[in-house]
């Protein structure tokens, strides 16, 4: 039943780990190298919350469905769906680094 | 100045499905902007602080991408200057 809160975030394939959120930040689930992350959560809700702020494109109704937070090794993917913010780390092979 | 600049981000919003370009720096300052309004700088500048704040040991500043349906945008800083562009599908 607590599982059911998750959607199957944590199944994702290469994840490492994953948060669920409340719109507000609160933790409802997480795992693997976000387990109990509450101060990262509060940054990553301040974060969907700016983002929703920056018009992604011409049409001013339309919010963004993904954010990715790129390091060079790995990234936080970030979803809003039903009321809750969905966070997977993942690691980042790019195939072709684009180089300067 | 800043002609430059925004020569830059000219050629840039030349290029097929960027739609637009922006120079922000720390403070939110508008330093150049095409085909987008000026105003965002200081969310884009926050976005970028907001990020790289979630590792502030790494070495390396992320990149940071909103993605819609009719839209994306790609922000990055780098030293003292944070960029935006904003891309739309071909």
């Amino acid at each position: 039943i607590i599982m059911a809160n998750v959607q199957g975030v944590d199944k994702i394939q290469d994840s490492l780990g994953y948060l669920v959120l409340t719109e507000e930040g609160a933790v409802i689930s997480s795992g693997g190298d976000l387990q109990n992350a509450e101060a990262l959560a509060d940054r990553l809700t301040k974060l969907v919350y700016t983002a929703s702020r920056i018009p992604v494109s011409p049409d001013r109704r339309e919010t963004f469905h993904k954010i990715s937070v790129i390091w060079e090794q790995f990234m936080y993917v970030i979803t809003v769906s039903n009321h809750r913010i969905y966070v997977c780390k993942r690691p980042y092979n790019p195939q072709d680094p684009a180089v300067a | 100045m800043e002609r430059q600049l925004e020569k830059h981000l000219e050629e840039t919003c030349r290029v097929p499905g960027i739609s637009g370009a922006l120079c922000a720096d720390n403070n939110g300052l508008c330093l150049a902007a095409r085909g987008c309004k000026p105003e965002l700088a200081g969310h884009v500048a926050s976005i970028a602080q907001q990020a790289a704040q979630l590792h502030p040991n790494s070495s390396t500043t992320p990149v940071i991408c909103i993605e819609s349906e009719g839209g994306s945008v790609l922000i990055k800083s780098e030293n003292d200057v944070t960029m935006a562009m904003f891309k739309t599908p071909l």
